[in-house]
């Protein structure tokens, strides 16, 4: 049985124009969880909430199976790695001063294994941080995660802005570091794409709201695209239907397989268009 | 904790070493001047040096190093422990070289009273620290105006209160050592309560409680 490296249940913040509901999440362990949202849909603030790093108005999260509110919880921080869709060094530090900082920080930490970082992602060691591009920063921040030797990582957008090769040899790291023994990833991005990829499970926040939570693969055989005129898409069950787009020529629609004809036919659908429509489905 | 004051003296270096340069030029040449450690050039430099930690802790918030800071095991009484030490540790450093510079001047005499200065620099301490954790940068710095313009009123006396006469009444009065003494343990139970208030309000900022 897979044992959840963290279990958020009921867990809830307010702001004065922002609330996330009542959110409940399981990360098991071994996998990539990826987090999608629209801007301000809580992805930031659920990851926040996860390290008890806010006051939260409800609801309880565990982290390896302990309370993030209890005084355990305190040093299980050594064993979570998190990068911030924020920068947080200053930029005058250089990425070794930055190492030295780490090494008071983390009791856990590796310096050999930081130093390999910074040569496997090119980073120079003396350079001071204002000098980075952003590519650089988020490798800086994500060679900085994974040197204290962590069993769950927690990025926030953290291959936001980057260009696909970084990308690419980002998602490869997350997905290495997730097949560990007892390791766990939660990602969280509005690059679909990068989440299609190397996630296992799927849960899309939209205005603060867990809209769904499913394992990946589930989520793409359950969900098709529908391509017809508008006459034809009347004749389908309703309940098939979750969300639609007019055009010209017709009509494309995210149609769940289950209630559709078994003559009808369906195309594959990618996880964006999954999100597309279901974030419509709840403007209609 | 020293990881953090590592990670400040990274950032405030320069400052450190430009205030710290100027202040025993200043000292070297005040030095010179009979009762220069009241004079206003003599309290200037050290109220900049003591705001290198107030100057770190906006550093801190400009670089969001506090959010970051939140998802470590570091935790709150230990940023603000050490944000102390810096302000201390620029406190001995400034007595350090103005002594030094001060008995270098004046070939060996007893160069220039550094107590007055290094009494300022914990007072500014204590009392810029705390509004800056509670009400962030900006909002910080019109709070600890607004507190050291009440004391100058009341320095002036508008109301005849004669609170600032009495006082050094009362210390001329008094007995050696007991105002030195006395002048010792107001400053460092200033700073204790300060320290105190500075925990409390960082971590409730921290966890967004303010926001």
């Amino acid at each position: 049985m897979e044992s959840n490296i963290v279990e958020i249940r009921g867990l809830t913040k307010r702001y004065h124009d922002f609330t996330l509901h009542d959110l409940d999440l399981d990360l098991p362990a071994g996998c990539v969880l990826g987090l999608v949202g629209e801007n301000g849909a809580g992805k930031s603030t659920t990851i926040r909430l996860i390290m008890d790093a806010l006051e939260r108005d409800g609801g309880t999260v565990k982290v390896f199976g302990v309370d993030n509110q209890s005084k355990a919880f305190h040093s299980l921080k050594e064993d979570v790695g998190v990068v911030l869709d924020e920068t947080f060094v200053p930029e005058v530090i250089t990425a070794k001063q930055l190492g030295k900082i780490m090494a008071g920080t983390y009791k856990q930490w590796d310096q050999g294994a930081y130093e390999g970082w910074l040569e496997r992602f090119k980073l120079p060691g003396n350079k001071k941080f204002k000098e980075y591009s952003r590519g650089m920063t988020m490798k800086l921040a994500i060679a900085a995660a994974l040197s204290h030797h962590a069993k769950l990582l927690l990025l926030d957008e953290a291959t936001g802005g980057l260009d696909p090769m970084v990308r690419e040899e980002l998602l490869e790291v997350f997905a290495d570091f997730a097949a560990q023994d007892g390791h766990a990833v939660l990602l969280s991005s509005h690059i679909v794409s990068d989440l299609e990829r190397i996630c296992d499970y799927i849960a899309f926040l939209h205005r603060g709201r867990l809209k769904l939570l499913e394992e990946k693969d589930v989520l793409l055989d359950r969900y098709g695209i529908l391509k017809c005129t508008k006459e034809q898409l009347a004749n389908v069950p309703q309940d098939a239907v979750h969300g639609k787009r007019v055009g010209t020529y017709g009509v494309e629609a995210l149609v769940d397989r289950a209630f559709m004809p078994r003559d009808a036919v369906v195309d594959r659908a990618n996880l964006e268009d999954i999100i597309l429509y279901l974030s419509k489905e709840d403007e209609k | 904790m020293l990881a953090l004051l590592r990670k400040d003296l990274y950032v405030m270096k320069s400052y450190i070493l430009l205030y710290g340069v100027v202040w025993a030029i200043v000292v070297g040449m005040l030095a010179w001047i009979p009762d220069a450690a009241g004079s206003p050039p003599y309290f200037i430099l050290p109220l900049l040096l003591a705001t290198i930690a107030t100057s770190s802790i906006d550093a801190d918030e400009r670089w969001r190093w506090d959010g970051f800071a939140a998802v470590t095991p570091l935790g709150p009484g230990q940023v603000v422990a050490a944000k102390y030490l810096l302000a201390y540790g620029v406190v001995a450093m400034s007595v350090g070289i103005g002594a030094l510079a001060g008995w270098a001047s004046t070939l060996g005499k007893s160069g220039l009273d550094m107590r007055p200065a290094a009494g300022l620099m914990l007072l500014v301490t204590a009392t810029w620290l705390p509004p800056h954790y509670r009400f962030g940068r900006s909002l910080g710095y019109f709070c600890v105006i607004a507190l050291w313009g009440v004391w100058a009123l009341l320095l002036l006396n508008p109301l005849g209160l004669e609170i600032a006469g009495a006082v050094l009444k009362w210390m001329e009065d008094a007995p050696d050592p007991v105002p030195g003494v006395s002048v010792m343990l107001a400053l460092a139970g200033l700073n204790a309560g300060s320290a105190f208030l500075s925990v409390r309000f960082y971590t409730r900022r921290r966890r967004g409680c303010y926001d």
